[in-house]
């Protein structure tokens, strides 16, 4: 008996160790690839059992599983490190340039004048921007940590 | 950056992982991963805590931070190492520096978690001894968290060997007592990594005093009975 569509991918699921939004994602790719396959397999003629062997025999399971599992696995974790440490990593940047040596915002309206503070801030304002699957999150806490940033330097009334 | 997928292979399939480093698989690949994880973690976070201070006390301690707890594991790891093989431990070094390298790991890891949030008081408060305590808190919980992690990888990496078992277990519980000490006197050793307002940068503070005398002064001066100089 040939199997279907969801039974394949169960199969492939089975094989894979990832996170589980990561694994939906790739199921649902696969299953569009799986349908396109199988519409050109029965306007080839073939019957539905025959192409949905005939696809699943040319896909592989076990290979595809393997491939995925290898290609994704640790990148889930490595997502979340980006989006932690690229917010903060940035705001640093930001008060290094704001903020004089000793840690106080004294005097950082002379800072304006200086092109290093603007090539910097040009940098990390942009570097958000390069995109990574949890940069929703990240852009949402480098916005955070900016304006607290920029608010402290220029009024203390946020700070404790 | 392949290096730094290991941590969620660590996290998710610890049994696995700790599978592995009985058997010696993969040994060297596994340790050069979690060492250079873990140094890229430990730096953003000393980065982060000397930034209440000055920019050369943040460089400065996102390079003490690491170099801390790479000492610490280097002093304490012939002890566990020696000490397991007197009750029948059948692991190598190589095999008992990686269990520490996943310790140590997982505490980076969970200073990188933390860092969001100790950022977010540097920014909104000036308050030095809360800054100071809000991090030893932080390393506390990653520090337990890391050791448990370590214990737990224990029971899995020494499973061959069942004759002195109990004792392997006590033996680690002292270890981890012994690798606290060692890396509080060391932390204390390599202060400052926050710097104390006021004071100039400077990259080792005179000796000294005591990390633990330190820190009740500072719950103190955070509850009103005197002002830590």
């Amino acid at each position: 008996m040939s199997p279907t569509v969801d039974e394949v991918l169960s199969r492939i699921r089975a094989r894979l160790d990832l996170e589980a939004e990561t694994e939906h994602e790739l199921l649902e790719e696969i299953r569009a690839h799986f349908e396109a396959a199988l519409e050109d397999a029965s306007e080839r003629g073939l019957s539905e059992a025959e192409a949905l062997a005939h696809v699943a025999e040319r896909f592989g399971v076990e290979e595809v599983a393997e491939e995925l599992q290898a290609t994704h696995a640790g990148w889930g974790a490595l997502e979340g490190i980006a989006a932690a440490a690229l917010p903060v990593l940035l705001a640093l940047l930001l008060r290094w340039t704001i903020f004089a040596p000793d840690g106080t915002a004294a005097g950082w309206q002379e800072r304006l004048n200086r092109p290093a503070l603007w090539a910097v801030a040009l940098i990390a304002l942009l570097f958000p921007l390069v995109h990574f699957p949890r940069r929703r999150y990240a852009l949402v806490a480098w916005g955070i940590f900016w304006g607290l940033s920029v608010l402290v330097a220029v009024t203390q009334a946020v700070h404790w | 950056m392949r290096n730094l997928t290991i941590i969620e292979t660590i996290l998710r399939n610890r049994g696995q992982f700790f599978t592995e480093i009985r058997e010696g698989n993969g040994l060297g690949e596994k340790m050069r991963a979690m060492l250079i994880s873990s140094i890229a973690f430990f730096a953003l976070y000393g980065a982060v805590m000397g930034s209440s201070h000055s920019f050369w006390q943040a460089l400065s301690s996102a390079v003490k931070l690491p170099l801390l707890f790479l000492a610490t594991l280097v002093v304490c790891a012939p002890t566990l190492y020696f000490f397991n093989l007197i009750f029948g431990s059948n692991q190598s070094l190589g095999q008992n520096v990686a269990l520490m390298l996943s310790a140590i790991t997982v505490t980076a890891v969970l200073l990188l978690s933390f860092a969001p949030v100790v950022l977010f008081f540097l920014l909104t408060t000036s308050h030095y001894q809360f800054f100071k305590l809000l991090n030893v808190g932080v390393f506390t919980i990653s520090g337990i968290i890391g050791v448990v992690f370590l214990s737990h990888g224990m029971r899995i990496v020494s499973y061959g060997g069942k004759e002195g078992a109990s004792a392997r277990r006590n033996v680690v519980r002292l270890w981890i007592l012994l690798y606290a000490f060692v890396g509080s006197q060391m932390a204390w050793t390599l202060r400052p990594f926050i710097g104390a307002p006021g004071l100039p940068f400077e990259l080792f503070r005179q000796l000294g005093g005591n990390f633990y005398a330190n820190i009740f002064a500072s719950i103190g001066e955070i509850l009103g009975f005197f002002v830590v100089r």
